[in-house]
């Protein structure tokens, strides 16, 4: 309660500042780009650095437009979706119907712009994600494009080839309880059966736990049922993913079995904790996750963020950078009018080289390049080696 | 120069005036008595006195010192105590635990010290042994260990006072000290009332409708009515009073 | 369910259950000594966390230490609160409700102050670095150094805080004010005084378990946060007014969450994400057996009892 309110007041004060400084540059015509991110949650830290990636991309964007006389201006107008649906849907109508926003950068997860989507589709607004991939946001003709992240049924099949590869007759999962938890514990079950493997135990986490021994026991007991044969392949959030890791440590069954997991598991904070780093080591802890792939702006964007903000940009920082950059592009070809930026996107979408990866949209408005790369700990945990490639497209591993 | 001087005392309680321009004096050493019918605002004179309520307007000059402002544990430790008509204690605490509790800046209250046993031990049993000499004063002494709700009416009245005498007050405020109490109990409660006047020095305000037994121990009466002083004079003056005997008796 | 996994959840319990006695109890003291059910301990708890985080970063690894930091931290977190909100609040005579919303309000406040430092600092989802060993193996019991801090340093506490409370003259004078606030002022108990310590006191353990939970999770700023239902359930099985159903309270609370949700995950298919209702079943089902609820509480919040 207080905390809405507290953030309509915040609101109150962004529109005022927004409004004055639109009145100071009145032959200017201003787009306003609409920014959705968790501010606050575990993943603050994520949607606050996402956010100055996306600062970043506008300050370069107007910088160019000012040099090239050109009487459009970006501006950005940003609310918090608190790392929930309702939040995300929250945020998304607090942008619009404050600032008349066509398109809105974010939000970050799956089950966040799911939460978003019905007021999108409803009011023509266009939302441009870069992390989100949950299988389950993947439908055609509405208005949610994930541009740079392809949707996990790619990477689900690698994780399933992985574990049979590995020997894991049986797999015990343990996933986050929301949309991209549960889409990832669907594919990776269909396509480990559906390759010959046997059975399966899931065990889901609410969102927001934060201490996980109770899960930790269930997954324990499960793998020790399971037997000699069976891995364990963990889809959790960073935060959750330390706490798991913490009392997964010293279990006796859990050091003994190998480990697949998502790209949370091998966050910066992970590796800092050296039990942590000695549990993943131990386990030959292996990742599939879209390949990082340097392109000629890579270390341009790098370099400029640091300038700005004088820190290194975080882990997917740039997908924030290159989703704004597709968002601005695009309005600056069709204007700003939601229905002529949902027409037009995939063509700008995939005429632009970013600083990860080149996006190509499916119909589904989502990216269709699924390359990914497959790590593994170094044996000392200090750090990941690529151990070899996945490509999703036609479904082929390829090691070194 | 008197030891309480009340100036033009008001209360209002919303649009109820219960105490009106009320001034009066108690003398050192005196023993006084305050009387008058239910309501006519004698109660609130002595919360007002204690601070225990804000005053409208007025003065209270206590030793000396204007004492108006000061919140009511203030008002105690400048040495003015009172018992209450329905005997207020801590009931779920032991007769020792409810004298200790007035003693002033003790050592083992502190964050610092309470947790180091030694440093306030010694001074604990010295407010003890303090406690347990008033105890054997008012004739509880063999009670000081047990529940402050297992005593009687009459040994509760007495605790009361004891645990004023723990404060060493120069007045001792008593709102009917006899309330509940058995009419032999009564008057020896007044004996040792009269006793804490005759061995410690210490002045009396007590309030009080069993007229009988007051006037035997007063020095001086006030009489309230409505909120007003209505008449103030001796025992014998008092009870000889048309007007008092009018309003009080009904005569 | 396998016995391994019973004595996996039981010890569990008892580990989780020892953190959750020693911040219920901060919640019972503050509800019978200041008539405040104060929703910002959550917070304290967190900010304790993070000053046990910054020693330990610095590079001094001794529980003591850390611990201390910690209580330092969480004390002055809970006297300000107290002086620059509660305080004042209560001199209005406002209402119970006022005082729980504004005290939602104070836990915001420290918790996006913490935020905006753990950001600054990047901060987020580190751990206290006190290196996890086992101490203790014999089968499936299995017994981490951790649950030899957590578990005495608790109990310690916990026996300390009611020897402090039942046996020492500050205690003395904090269960009077539990007892009858307008009396102990009229006997002269430095009642303002008193309050400002226990808010000390309260503010301190809140910060021990604060560095204790953040040995046991990463640190993070709703990591209080994320546990106060639980430990407000375990206040309120203790019925807000009793140290020792406080105590009860939070082993049921942490026995429903670890061995009773794995015990019915394992034989009824129950989802494991469904732990974090346990607390709201338990608050549920204490207030249709009070159907007044905290108001009736507070009415009889006086008798803190041992």
């Amino acid at each position: 309660m207080i905390r809405k309110l507290l953030l309509i007041c915040l609101l109150i004060a962004v529109t005022t500042a927004l409004g004055a400084t639109a009145i100071a540059q009145d032959d200017m015509e201003t787009y306003v780009l609409g920014v959705a991110l968790p501010f606050t949650g575990s993943f603050g830290t994520f949607g606050q650095d996402f956010e100055r990636g996306i600062d970043l991309a506008v300050a370069q964007m107007n910088a160019e437009l000012e040099a090239a006389g050109s009487s459009i201006r970006f501006e950005t107008a940003s609310a918090d979706t608190e790392q929930t649906p309702e939040g995300a849907s929250r945020a998304l109508q607090t942008i619009v119907q404050t600032t008349g926003a066509q398109v809105v950068v974010g939000p970050l997860t799956t089950a966040e712009v799911l939460g978003a989507k019905q007021f999108a589709d409803e009011n023509g607004v266009v939302i441009v994600a870069m992390a989100s991939s949950g299988p389950a946001a993947s439908i055609p003709g509405d208005n949610i494009f994930r541009v740079i992240y392809p949707p996990d049924t790619f990477s689900s099949k690698a994780f399933a080839t992985i574990a049979l590869e590995r020997g894991h007759q049986n797999m015990v999962l343990l996933h986050v309880d929301d949309a991209f938890g549960n889409g990832m514990k669907e594919q990776f079950i269909t396509n480990f059966q559906a390759n010959g493997g046997s059975e399966v135990a899931a065990f889901a986490y609410a969102p927001q736990s934060t201490e996980l021994s109770t899960e930790a026991a269930a997954v324990s007991a499960a793998l020790a049922g399971f037997g000699d044969t069976a891995g364990f392949f963990c889809v959790c959030f960073p935060g959750a993913a330390e706490a798991f890791v913490q009392v997964a440590q010293i279990d006796p069954i859990l050091t003994s079995v190998q480990w697949l997991g998502n790209e949370a598991m091998t966050s910066d904070e992970m590796l800092e904790d050296p039990g942590h780093a000695q549990t993943l080591a131990n386990a030959d802890f292996v990742t599939v996750s879209q390949s990082a792939e340097v392109t000629p702006l890579t270390p341009i964007f790098n370099a400029d963020f640091v300038a700005m903000f004088d820190k290194d940009p975080g882990i997917f920082t740039n997908y924030a950078f290159d989703a704004a950059n597709i968002a601005m592009l695009t309005m600056l070809a069709a204007g700003n009018d939601g229905a002529a930026v949902k027409s037009m996107l995939p063509f700008i979408s995939n005429h632009y080289i970013g600083t990860a990866v080149q996006a190509f949209l499916d119909e589904n408005g989502d990216q269709a390049i699924a390359s990914y790369g497959i790590r593994q700990v170094r044996e000392d945990g200090s750090g990941f080696d690529v151990i070899g490639t996945y490509d999703g497209n036609s479904d082929t591993i390829t090691y070194k | 120069m008197p030891l309480l001087e009340l100036a033009n005392l008001r209360k209002d309680f919303g649009g109820l005036r219960a105490v009106d321009d009320v001034s009066l004096t108690v003398p050192e050493g005196a023993i006084i008595g305050l009387i008058g019918p239910n309501g006519s605002g004698k109660s609130t004179l002595i919360d007002l006195i204690a601070g225990s309520t804000d005053l409208t307007a007025g003065k209270v000059k206590f030793d000396g010192e204007d004492i108006s402002d000061l919140p009511a544990n203030a008002v105690f430790h400048k040495g003015i105590a009172r018992g209450y008509q329905e005997p207020t204690l801590y009931f779920k605490m032991t007769v020792l635990d409810n004298l200790l509790l007035p003693v002033k800046d003790q050592r083992g209250e502190h964050p610092w010290h309470a947790p180091r046993w030694r440093s306030w031990q010694q001074e604990e049993q010295t407010h003890a042994e303090a406690a347990l000499e008033v105890l054997r004063q008012v004739q509880l002494l063999p009670h000081y260990d047990t529940l402050a709700s297992d005593l009687s009416g009459g040994q509760m009245k007495l605790l009361e006072i004891a645990r004023a005498l723990m404060g060493k007050p120069k007045l001792l405020l008593l709102d009917e000290p006899t309330a509940g109490v058995a009419p032999k109990l009564a008057y020896d409660i007044f004996q040792q009332i009269a006793r804490l006047r005759d061995d410690h020095g210490i002045t009396l305000l007590i309030v009080e409708h069993r007229l009988e037994i007051l006037f035997d121990f007063v020095d001086y009466v006030y009489v309230m009515h409505l909120g007003n002083l209505l008449a103030s004079g001796s025992a014998a003056e008092i009870s000889a009073h048309a007007t008092v005997r009018e309003v009080y008796f009904g005569d | 369910m396998p016995p391994a996994l019973l004595t996996t959840s039981l010890v569990n319990t008892i580990q989780i259950g020892s953190l959750y006695a020693l911040m219920a109890l901060g919640i019972t003291l503050t509800f019978s000594v200041m008539k405040l059910p104060n929703f910002a301990h959550a917070d304290y708890v967190s900010a304790g966390a993070y000053a046990a985080l910054i020693v330990s970063l610095s590079g001094v690894l001794n529980p003591f230490v850390i611990m201390a930091a910690a209580f330092i931290v969480g004390a002055l977190a809970a006297l300000i609160s107290h002086l620059f909100v509660f305080k004042p609040l209560e001199g209005r005579d406002v209402s119970l409700y006022t005082l729980i919303l504004s005290s939602f309000a104070v836990g915001l406040i420290i918790r996006y102050i913490l935020f905006l430092m753990a950001d600054y600092f990047n901060l987020f989802d580190l751990r206290i670095a006190i290196p996890l060993r086992i101490l203790f193996r014999e089968g499936s019991l299995i017994l981490s150094n951790l649950f030899a801090w957590v578990v005495p340093t608790s109990i310690v506490l916990v026996i300390a805080l009611t020897l402090l409370l039942n046996r020492t003259p500050l205690g003395r004078e904090m269960r009077a004010l539990a007892n009858n606030t307008s009396l102990a002022r009229v006997i002269g108990i430095p009642v303002e005084r008193v309050k400002n310590h226990a808010w000390l006191l309260v503010g301190g353990l809140a910060g021990v378990a604060g560095a204790l939970w953040g040995m046991q999770t990463a640190v993070s700023p709703l990591m209080g946060w994320a546990a106060v239902l639980s430990v407000f359930a375990a206040a309120i099985l203790g019925g807000l007014s009793s140290f020792t159903g406080t105590i009860l309270g939070a082993y049921v609370v942490a026995f429903s969450e670890h061995t009773v949700m794995l015990f019915l995950n394992f034989n009824f298919g129950v989802d494991l994400a469904y732990k974090p209702a346990i607390p709201f079943i338990i608050i549920i089902a204490v207030l249709l057996i009070r159907p007044r609820g905290l108001t009736q509480l507070i009415k009889r919040g006086g008798e803190l009892q041992r």
